[in-house]
């Protein structure tokens, strides 16, 4: 009977004193963000969707190396089909990439040389149809100004 | 009368697939009779995708990226295992400093993972604020994360023979304010749930896992530390520089569900001491400090504090797309948050693996479940099995 009497006194002591910890917190901050009005400020390492750079006459920077396509762990997510120009400058004809399967792995843009390929801080990629997906070199390439700022801030923050 | 035949006899049910308790996909077929569970048969295989066959049709710099989602709650546990492994093979050595980022950065995913485990193991037994407790300091670490790595999940970050990146500016100052916030967030957690009588009533006495039973059935981790087996690879330091940094293993007697909660508690208070002890003594300090001495050095001494050898974030760069190992193999075992997860590697000279193969601590979890709930109320599954902490991708593979 004693023992019955102090278990129920101890747990009347142990609930309350968790509602106290619980109520305390009506007292405090909001912890949320309220998403699509407010966003969320991200640093230059963000790995979000890739972009072609470009330099300043507006040409890719992209030499046609193949490399990113090699340590891309989702097979033939990127193709590109090159042939060679004048002065055996190569020319790109074509770059896709497909967005829908790419796992944001960050493999390519480590591996280019010339930094042609880099990851945006662009993450709200949500479409009504799988083909428009794959990106092709004009959604994928962005402005001279825009690929020297985002360079540079990678640059210092590395 | 009908009724009582159908109390009498036995009755077989499913729980799942689709249980919002089994933390994933996972099916028990279970033998009732009455509220009494009688035997049980779990069915995994719902989330396997082949992470192991997959290695062999990818080089070793394409699996890295995919390493990371045999245990997505524990990435950079499964992406240090197969670089340990890789790195034995291939002869790599890991400088210092990427050591102690791998440690510090392990040491925060586990505190990330035991909060998610807390969140979850409340939320089967029917306690919702804790959920969101647990996710306020997740989703600091969370934070913390993506600064590092550039994602909040899949970090992709250690390589062979190192890391990938450095801290950024002030990432280090950030990570010390979280640890001297956090102890006070984990006072809250147990002024709300360790003493709590309902959370007592259900989880004492509840599932006792002997020892004899947990080493029978290779139990690794928090369960086997629940249960008063001294098992913990951090200690004997097989691996990174643990021993350089003092903490204390922490172990319980009884083995029941309840001893298990009170283990992965005091493993987080003792994984927070020893990112603080890390940050402490990280070779070349903080990043800001070790990009001024590098460039005022270059003194070229091997041994030198800030441009030697200890203070590099990769040892020998591997080239990403020709990396070749020589043939041999190897087997590394990291302690993760569940338990000993191994990762072997057989290697035969080419730019692929010829063998991936993992070991996952939650395998082993989920066989020992059918012992553990025998002649046990319906009602204990979930304090059982939620406070075995399994993870089903991790499971399946």
């Amino acid at each position: 009977m004693k023992k019955l009497i102090n278990k129920t006194f101890s747990g009347i002591i142990e609930i309350a004193r968790g509602m106290f910890t619980i109520g305390k917190h009506a007292f405090r901050p909001a912890i949320t963000l309220e998403y699509p009005e407010k966003k969320q400020v991200f640093n230059s390492r963000i790995r979000g969707r890739l972009a072609l750079t470009t330099n300043k006459d507006g040409e890719l920077n992209c030499i046609g190396c193949m490399s990113c396509t090699k340590v891309c762990p989702c097979g033939d997510l990127i193709q590109i089909e090159t042939s060679k120009g004048e002065n055996n400058k190569p020319v790109i004809n074509k770059f896709t990439i497909d967005i829908g399967r790419c796992i944001f792995c960050g493999n390519c843009t480590q591996v280019c040389p010339k930094d042609a390929i880099i990851m945006t801080e662009e993450y709200e990629l949500a479409d009504y149809s799988r083909e428009s997906l794959v990106f092709d070199i004009d959604k994928l390439k962005i402005s001279p100004e825009k690929s020297d700022q985002r360079l540079k801030q990678r640059e210092r923050d590395n | 009368m009908v009724l009582e035949n159908t109390i009498q006899k036995e009755m077989i049910i499913n729980v799942g697939p689709q249980h919002p308790s089994t933390h994933g996909v996972l099916r028990l077929i279970m033998t009732l009779e009455g509220e009494v569970i009688k035997d049980t048969k779990p069915v995994i295989g719902y989330l396997h995708r082949g992470k192991e066959k997959l290695a062999e049709s990818r080089t070793y710099f394409q699996y890295l990226p995919m390493v990371d989602r045999v245990d997505y709650l524990s990435s950079f546990f499964c992406a240090a295992a197969y670089c340990y492994a890789v790195e034995s093979i291939a002869g790599l050595k890991v400088p210092k400093r990427a050591e102690y980022i791998r440690l510090i950065t392990m040491e925060f995913n586990r505190i990330s993972s035991h909060l998610l485990w807390v969140a979850s193991f409340l939320l089967d037994l029917g306690a919702t604020s804790p959920l969101f407790y647990a996710f306020r300091e997740r989703e600091e670490i969370v934070n913390l994360f993506e600064q590092l790595t550039g994602q909040r999940m899949m970090y992709n970050f250690y390589t062979f023979g190192g890391v990938k990146q450095d801290f950024p500016e002030g990432w280090l100052t950030k990570a010390l304010d979280l640890c001297k916030k956090m102890p006070k967030m984990f006072d809250e957690y147990e002024a709300i749930i360790t003493k709590n009588p309902i959370f007592i009533e259900r989880t004492k006495n509840i599932g006792v896992l002997t020892p004899e039973l947990g080493i029978d059935y290779g139990i690794t981790g928090a369960n086997i530390r629940a249960s008063g087996v001294n098992l913990d690879l951090r200690k004997p330091c097989s691996y990174s520089v643990y021993d350089e940094i003092n903490f204390n293993v922490h172990l319980a007697e009884n083995g029941d569900s309840y001893d298990r909660y009170l283990v992965r508690i005091a493993e987080m208070r003792e994984s927070v001491k020893i990112i603080e002890h890390a940050i402490k003594q990280i070779p070349g300090g903080t990043p800001e400090k070790l990009k001024m001495k590098k460039v005022n050095c270059n003194c070229g001494n091997e041994n030198c504090g800030y441009c030697g050898f200890d203070s590099q974030l990769t040892g020998k760069k591997a080239n990403m797309v020709v990396f070749k190992p020589p043939a041999g193999e190897a087997i590394s075992m990291v302690e993760a948050p569940r338990g000993i997860i191994s990762c072997y590697v057989i290697s035969d000279g080419t730019t692929k693996p010829y063998r991936v193969k993992w070991r996952t601590p939650s395998f082993s979890s989920v066989q020992v479940l059918p012992e553990l709930i025998k002649n046990r109320n319906y009602s204990d599954l979930m304090p059982i099995f939620g406070s075995l902490d399994v993870v089903l991708p991790e499971v399946d593979r």
